[in-house]
């Protein structure tokens, strides 16, 4: 990303929350954004999810600028490169939880052999695939999110504060399994987390303050 | 606080809340509209009634026919004769408005317009050979300019008059022309002849004693009777149609507000789980349902107001034809109608909130938050149910009374549309079992995790749907019925009538004679003095081939030919109560025992019905010569070159003969039809437009809900085509769901309205007919509104980036 701004109108008042951020996140790296509750953490992660437009500035995605992509491209860029675990999940409340997981498999046009019964197994959801995601509790439905995130092998996991709902022993084992599924060459992560665990099966860590990026201390500051 | 959140609520989702008032405001709009209509149909009926029974004076009309007005003169001559005034009525028509001619006695009319009079009417009536009275209100409407003459078509011909308005005239006379009554009898071409004689009431005793041969009395109670016959029918059918919109409108009301209150389940669950008391939840939610109802009803009331006044226009020239008087062209609502209309349509959502309200009241606030409630669908199914065996049970068992009838076919509707979401939720299993799993299916089951949320909505659209599609069933079976009807009555090859003078037993020989002819039928009809009609027959034997017998003896013919005996028809018969074999008395034809019927025949011409006697029976018991119309039988069947210059030639006073094809008064007759008919398809466009606003407002608010799941596909990388494929796919589905389940229900509303209530209100039966065509014209509509409600929200989605959608509403 290189200088992009994004504000939002509420009522009459311009809140600019991003401010000439630049951000490079290279293949194979897993990166962790902090900062405090409404720094634009999650504006970041839908811009860079192709979900959303910058104001101003450019943001590349394997070397093509996305914001001047038609919005064809843009959604085939988002089913196949990319995996989005959102803040509140939103999974599809009409949608069983197999089919939520298998949603990209689906989109892709992909045949489900087995992938998706596997990822549930590995995040301990696997008793679940039959329920309706509000028959969930809010970690099982952060497990499936992650889930949904991951199936269709996308080059570029964003994942917007995946442990928050975890207590710490489930959290370690998704993050493990996080790390082990995009460990394969060429796979970029982008957490937003503030947990010091998540951030921990990172290598690099940045702080998001005033609207840009710094490199973040090894240690939050308490 | 909470009403602060309900506020909030609705502000924010400027869209749903537009809808909802929109669906409100349609559902009475559609309420106040049949409603309007019909009172101003039934007050025109009353003035019809009242015109009919022109005040409480007693009547002298004649056995049949008109009065010759030398009978008149002699009553009046009688010593001791009470104030006699003359009166002849006649139709003519002013800048294409239909008007009654009146012609009256000025100097006599103290009964007509009380003692003092208007003033100077006498001498302006008499003022010149060609003038006639208006009220200053007809004139302005007739757009009349002072100093100019009135240009009216009376008979067939343009004359001009002079006119004069008067303040004053007493509200019969209102919308007429007033005229002396030799100027009447001039421009009406009927010299010598008086429509009826005014006798001011308590003179009965004394015309008793003193009224001459072949006339009669009818006091004012008979004549009402007589009127109510006359538009009893009207009144049912008007009952019927508004009993229908009733249900529409407030099953729209329902539909819109329930979507309303079930969307925000989970808000109301939060608000009980923060430790909002259950009964301040349901007071909260009275309190919004009112507040949205009462502007909607608001806005409904004005807008159906505003749409009964269209309908107006497009009615009053068909009524005015059928009753000659026309209704009042500006309405002027009972006011009790409005805050009656209001409070049904608050009704309406009362019982939109009271479930939702129940629920929130009774359910563990955890529970509430599923997003599918432990529906209360069952209690619902069986009220349903119940409703439906009880509108079964009216239907079957008290086949008897008119408004048992109509009791019953507004609870059908009602009970079915109740069961209308458990049937859809049926149709959308089938539907899921069928979609396989592409966007078929994801659509599917998007729609079922929120039936109880479509559930209203579906039942108000089937509801709609039905009720327009069944009317519209009706109107072309009957439509149907009446051209069978009348292709088969009109056996003659041409009929003839003449435009000066009349046609009397010496024409009439002399036209037989003609050697093209193989026969010549003829008719005439006349009123009798107890308001009963009787047509002349003489028909040859082809003509016999035109009756539909209900019921006939095996030699009808030959016994109506003999004499002494009588044909009736469908509605005389069933008013009357009579069978084949019954007799009718006929006073002007003293029978001890009355004239045997020997054949019950089906005839769509008057709801009143008619008694059809031999013509030389006729002509000796009511020494009347004349014939309205011949029909011609010609040995080619078809006629011949130059006929009408032959029949000019060879009979006297046929110069002005003209011929008419059974083709053009079949046509004319089924244009009759139509502009009868003009006020039920009115009511069923009104119907269909509410229809049409309340299918679009609740499958966009539907889809407007979805915004975040669509915006989640997106973000997931659904393209925008399949999304809009998506989202209007599921509109477009509950249309069809509708569309099906209202299938049946048309079929059967067409049913009732064709085999119960016509007959009931109008007396005729109806051959049963499936006009399939009528039901299919309102799928491409519905179906058509369901893609429209669905493109909206799809454009609106697909036009942005997802991300703010997940975050905003739409
Ligand atoms: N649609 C919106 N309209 C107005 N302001 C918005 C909108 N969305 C977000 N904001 C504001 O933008 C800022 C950044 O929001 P964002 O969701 O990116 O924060 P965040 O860093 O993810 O916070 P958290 O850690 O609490 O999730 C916040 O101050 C928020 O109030
Ligand atoms: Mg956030």
């Amino acid at each position: 990303m290189r200088r992009v701004a994004r504000s939002y109108l509420s009522g009459n008042r311009r809140v600019r929350v991003l401010e000439d951020l630049d951000l490079d996140l290279p293949a194979g790296q897993r990166l962790a954004i902090m900062g405090r509750s409404g720094s634009g953490k999650t504006t970041l992660l839908h811009l860079a999810g192709v979900m959303d437009t910058p104001d101003s500035g450019e943001i590349r995605i394997a070397g093509r600028a996305v914001q001047d992509l038609g919005e064809p491209f843009r959604t085939r860029l988002r089913a196949r490169e990319i995996g989005l675990v959102f803040q509140d999940f939103n999974l599809m409340d009409s949608l069983s939880v197999a089919d939520n997981i298998g949603l990209p498999l689906w989109l892709n046009g992909i045949r489900d052999s087995g992938r998706v019964g596997r990822l549930a197994e590995q995040l301990a959801v696997g008793d679940l695939l039959a329920r309706y995601p509000w028959q969930l509790s809010g970690g099982e439905k952060q497990r499936v999110a992650i889930a949904r995130a991951l199936v269709h092998r996308p080059r570029l996991v964003l994942a917007d504060e995946p442990t928050g709902a975890l207590d710490e022993e489930t959290a370690a084992d998704v993050l493990a399994l996080l790390a082990q599924a995009t460990d394969e060459a060429g796979v970029a992560v982008l957490v937003v987390t503030h947990s010091e665990q998540a951030a921990g099966i990172c290598n690099r860590r940045l702080l998001l303050a005033t609207g840009r990026l710094q490199e973040a201390p090894a240690v939050a500051v308490k | 606080m909470l009403w602060r959140s309900s506020r909030q609520f609705l502000t924010g989702h400027p869209a749903q809340l537009l809808l909802a008032l929109a669906g409100i405001a349609a559902g009475v709009a559609v309420m106040t509209g049949v409603a309007l209509l019909r009172g101003a149909l039934l007050e025109s009926l009353e003035r019809v009634d009242a015109a009919l029974v022109g005040g409480e004076g007693v009547r002298v009309v004649a056995l049949a026919g008109p009065v010759p007005e030398d009978r008149f003169v002699e009553l009046k001559r009688t010593p001791g004769a009470p104030e006699l005034v003359p009166v002849l009525i006649g139709r003519v028509s002013v800048a294409g408005q239909a008007l009654e001619l009146t012609g009256i006695d000025p100097f006599l009319s103290r009964q007509l317009f009380g003692d003092g009079g208007v003033a100077g009417l006498p001498a302006t009536l008499t003022a010149g050979p060609e003038t006639v009275a208006l009220s200053v209100a007809t004139a302005d409407r007739l757009n009349l300019e002072k100093d100019t003459r009135l240009e009216a078509r009376i008979r067939g011909r343009n004359r001009e008059l002079d006119w004069i308005g008067v303040e004053g005239l007493p509200a019969g006379m209102e919308d007429r022309l007033v005229a002396d009554i030799s100027t009447a009898q001039v421009l009406l071409d009927r010299p010598g002849e008086l429509s009826h004689i005014l006798a001011p009431a308590g003179s009965e005793a004394w015309l008793g004693d003193h009224l001459p041969d072949g006339l009669a009395l009818v006091t004012a109670d008979q004549r009402r009777a007589d009127a109510d016959r006359l538009t009893g029918g009207m009144r049912a059918n008007l009952a019927a149609l508004s009993g229908l919109a009733l249900a529409v409108g407030m099953f729209v009301v329902f539909s819109v507000l329930s979507f309303l209150f079930v969307q925000r389940r989970r808000s109301f669950a939060v608000l009980r789980g923060v430790g909002v008391r259950p009964g301040q939840l349901s007071w909260l939610m009275v309190r919004e349902a009112l507040f949205l109802g009462a502007i909607g009803t608001l806005v409904g009331l004005g807008l159906g107001s505003w749409l009964a006044q269209g309908l107006m226009e497009l009615v009053r020239e068909p009524v005015g034809d059928l009753y000659q008087s026309l209704p009042a062209r500006t309405l002027t609502p009972a006011l009790w109608l409005f805050p009656v209309i209001g409070l049904f349509g608050l009704v309406a959502c009362l019982l939109a909130v009271a479930p939702v309200a129940r629920e929130a009241a009774r359910v563990p606030a955890g529970r509430m938050l599923a997003p599918n409630p432990p529906v209360m669908a069952v209690g619902r199914r069986l009220m349903g149910a119940a409703i439906l065996i009880l509108a079964a049970l009216l239907l079957l068992i008290y086949p008897g009374a008119l408004w048992l009838a109509l009791a019953g076919l507004f609870l059908l509707m009602a009970g079915y549309a109740l069961l209308v979401p458990w049937l859809a939720s049926g149709l959308l299993a089938l539907a899921a079992r069928a979609s396989g799993a592409g966007l078929g299916m994801r659509g599917v089951a998007m729609l079922r995790s929120g039936q109880a949320r479509i559930g209203p909505a579906l039942s108000a659209l089937t509801l709609a749907v039905a009720v327009t599609a069944g009317i519209g069933m009706m109107i072309s079976s009957f439509r149907v019925s009446v051209d069978d009807w009348v292709t088969r009555l009109l056996q003659a090859d041409a009929y003839l009538t003449i435009d000066e003078g009349q046609i009397d037993g010496e024409f009439a020989r002399a036209v037989a004679g003609l050697p093209e002819l193989e026969g010549v039928s003829s008719a005439r009809r006349t009123t009798l003095a107890d308001g009963r009609v009787l047509v002349a027959y003489d028909l040859p034997t082809r003509a016999w081939a035109g009756f539909d017998w209900l019921e006939a003896a095996d030699d009808v013919q030959a016994r109506f030919e003999e004499g002494r005996a009588v044909l009736v028809t469908e509605p005389f018969a069933r008013r009357y109560g009579l069978a084949l074999g019954d007799r009718v008395d006929l006073e002007a034809l003293p029978d001890p025992d009355g004239l045997e019927i020997v054949g019950i025949f089906r005839d769509y011409s008057t709801d009143q019905g008619f008694i059809a006697l031999a013509g030389p029976d006729y002509r000796e018991a009511f020494d009347d010569p004349v014939r309205d119309n011949l029909g011609l039988y010609f040995e080619g069947r078809e006629i011949p070159d130059n006929f009408v210059g032959r029949l000019a030639e060879s009979v006297p006073g046929a110069g002005t003969a003209r011929l008419t094809k059974p083709a053009d008064i079949r046509s004319r007759t089924l244009a009759v039809f139509d502009q009868t008919f003009r006020i039920t398809r009115a009511l069923q466009i009104l119907l269909g437009l509410i229809a049409l606003v309340a299918l679009v407002s609740s499958l966009l608010a539907l889809a407007l809900e979805r915004a975040r799941d669509y915006a989640t596909l997106r973000a997931l990388g659904l393209t925008r085509l399949r999304l809009a494929g998506l989202v209007t796919g599921q509109t477009l589905g509950l249309a069809a769901v509708s569309v099906i389940l209202a299938i049946p229900a048309a079929l059967v509303l067409h049913g009732l309205l064709t085999g119960v209530i016509q007959p009931r209100s109008f007396g005729w039966s109806l051959p049963m007919s499936w006009p399939l065509a009528s039901l299919m014209v309102v799928v491409p509509w519905a179906l058509a509104a369901g893609f429209l409600a669905g493109l909206y929200p799809a454009w609106k989605i697909a036009r942005r980036d997802p991300a703010p959608w997940l975050k905003e509403r739409l």
